[in-house]
């Protein structure tokens, strides 16, 4: 069976595999039933972090959200038996999510769209230095639909805060302003500060 | 010596600056070191990690204040852009960048906005309230088509006070503190005593100072040590002068508007309005850094009793055609036989008759000499530039104590309040 037709069958299996119930994740996983059918397993690339960890992930599901490993396939520069791709901007921990992320968005993508945010919400409930993290490496590997939702994360982060409280939150100790600016600052903006 | 000892030598040795370019090259340059390397570096103390988001590389913060500037594009939520400016310096410069002047895309972000030239392609809707026992007026940006609704934002307010030969108006950024000592005084308007003329004064020079600063006037020169506590400067930026019509009281009085801040070439196709503010105002050192910094002109020269075809040729004999002060006179109403009155089409932005209402558009130029023969020179400019089409100005009363004012290129907020205001205190009546 040619790469297209697992996918397309991949997909066909996911859509009438059983829903989470209650919040319990009882799914049967289609890739399971597709090794049960086809008696071969879906194709895995190998990422690794800058700590050398490896982590082996569904090549549909990164070839699907990342525009570089996407390429890197499509170019023939990944050779399945051997290489791993090197992430060395990237680090394990954050990877780990980056993962989590495409696997999720690939297996759930017929789920409705507040099931989908309401995941996202949880996902992206990091601290400043995690989704500085997350907000590299997504556009390291170019996932667009990840640097969106960061993106808009930020956002609602600095609406309706006060300057200091954007400062907390980005951990932005050092202003870059001369006392004489930073003066100048708190007075025509009193309201912000 | 171990890599984390390395770094902490290294990382006092540098300045803050340099810390944070540190930062960048570390973190793209950890192939091949140790397993932990990337964990120490996320382990040191704070002053790497906290200028991690204020030196975002440059095409991501774009990407971030893009996306905040694009989602907020009337107030109040523009005040979200306004404090992404005021977090840290790398964010302000990407700020600059990517917030346009409101002569572009006809919004106004920062304070400096109010002494930009307005939107070119329409006018820039605000309103004024009137507070008579206060002697206040408060200009605001409106945020709703309705007319009388009072939901608008704070821009100017100017408070008036009556001196014995003249009245003046204090203008400020601030809506309760308007008076001179305050940080926002951003300049006053000040009238004779019949109230005919009054000049407009700016605290921030023109792009032609030296020339409009008579030779002989006394120059002051301010070294950096001054206290940044003394007033600022007063330019003449403007003259407005208001006449009776020739028909006496009994028809609209004119007005005549000499920008001196602006060419009149900033009207041809290409023009712009030189010597505009920056983004975001410099701090008060870099001001008095200017070499040349001329006192206001004294009271005897203030006024000058020139008609107004004086004040169209105006100016030194060597500026040049192009580099005319802008004229702006209001266009002369219509009388109506029938409603017996005069009128003017304020398309729907006034509803209350009144003689303080007008409208203000680009006078012509002198007229030019009479052209060269074909063939023996440059063809001479075209004088006109009115185009009876284009309000430069609008104002005009839509309730007791409420107007409209609509400016739009090459006015700035700043100048076309301040002309409003002299609608207010000149005495020559209409019948």
């Amino acid at each position: 069976m040619t790469q297209l037709d697992r996918l397309s069958v991949y997909h066909w299996l996911n859509a009438w595999c059983i829903k989470p119930v209650g919040g319990a994740l009882v799914r049967q996983e289609p890739e399971y039933i597709l090794l049960a059918l086809m008696g071969s397993p879906l194709k895995k690339i190998m990422l690794c972090s800058s700590e050398k960890e490896i982590f082996s992930v569904e090549e549909q599901v990164m070839v699907q959200h990342s525009v570089i490993i996407n390429n890197m396939i499509e170019d023939g520069s990944y050779n399945h038996e051997e290489s791993k791709i090197p992430l060395d901007c990237v680090d394990s921990k954050t990877l780990k999510k980056v993962i989590d992320y495409c696997t999720h968005h690939t297996h759930h993508h017929n789920d409705n769209q507040e099931d989908l945010e309401a995941w996202d919400a949880q996902f992206l409930n990091v601290d400043s230095n995690g989704l500085y993290d997350l907000l590299m490496a997504a556009n390291y590997l170019e996932i667009r639909n990840l640097l969106d939702l960061i993106y808009g994360t930020i956002k609602n982060m600095i609406k309706g805060k006060k300057i200091d409280e954007i400062r907390r939150i980005f951990n932005i100790k050092d202003h870059g302003f001369t006392p004489e600016e930073e003066e100048q600052n708190r007075k025509e903006y009193p309201h912000f500060y | 010596m171990s890599f984390r000892s390395i770094v902490r030598d290294v990382r006092d040795g540098f300045g803050s600056l340099s810390r944070r370019s540190f930062d960048l090259r570390l973190s793209g340059h950890h192939r091949g070191k140790s397993r932990s390397s990337v964990h120490e570096l996320h382990d040191q103390p704070p002053v790497i990690q906290n200028s991690r988001w204020a030196s975002l590389p440059p095409e991501l913060l774009r990407d971030v204040i893009k996306r905040l500037e694009a989602s907020e594009s009337t107030w109040p939520g523009r005040k979200h852009v306004v404090a992404c400016a005021a977090v840290c310096k790398t964010w302000r410069e990407m700020c600059k960048e990517i917030v346009s002047s409101p002569e572009y895309c006809g919004k106004i972000t920062f304070p400096v906005s109010l002494k930009q030239p307005g939107h070119r392609d329409g006018p820039i809707q605000c309103f004024i309230k009137r507070d008579k026992s206060k002697l206040t007026y408060h200009l605001f940006l409106c945020l709703s088509p309705a007319l009388l609704v009072e939901n608008g934002k704070f821009l100017l307010a100017a408070k008036r006070t009556r001196r014995t030969t003249c009245t003046e108006y204090i203008i400020s950024m601030d809506a309760d503190n308007v008076s001179r000592s305050s940080s926002t005084y951003i300049g006053k308007l000040r009238s004779n005593f019949l109230g005919t003329k009054f000049i407009i004064y700016d605290t921030q020079p023109p792009y032609n100072n030296a020339q409009l600063s008579p030779p002989g006037q006394s120059r002051r020169f301010y070294s950096k040590k001054v206290s940044p506590k003394l007033p600022s400067g007063s330019y003449n930026i403007a003259q407005v002068n208001y006449e009776l019509n020739v028909l006496g009281t009994r028809g609209p009085r004119r007005m005549h508007c000499t920008m001196y801040s602006i060419p009149t070439s900033c009207l041809e196709p290409g023009g712009s309005v030189p010597g505009q503010p920056e983004l975001l105002p410099p701090s008060l050192e870099d001001s008095f850094r200017s070499i040349s910094f001329s006192k206001s002109i004294g009271h005897s020269t203030e006024f000058s009793s020139s008609r107004f075809s004086d004040i169209l040729g105006a100016g030194n004999e060597d500026v040049e055609e192009k580099e005319r002060p802008l004229v702006l006179k209001n266009k002369p109403p219509r009388w109506h036989e029938q409603l017996q009155c005069w009128c003017l089409n304020f398309r729907g932005r006034v509803t209350v008759a009144s003689v303080k209402n007008f409208q203000l558009i680009a006078a012509n130029s002198q007229p030019a000499a009479p052209p060269p023969p074909a063939g023996t020179g440059p063809p001479t400019s075209q004088p006109s530039q009115s185009d009876p089409d284009k309000i430069i100005l609008q104002f005009g009363k839509v309730g007791k104590d409420m107007f409209t004012m609509d400016y739009r290129y090459p006015l700035s907020a700043f100048q076309a309040f301040a002309i409003c205001l002299t609608s207010f205190d000149t005495k020559l009546a209409c019948e």
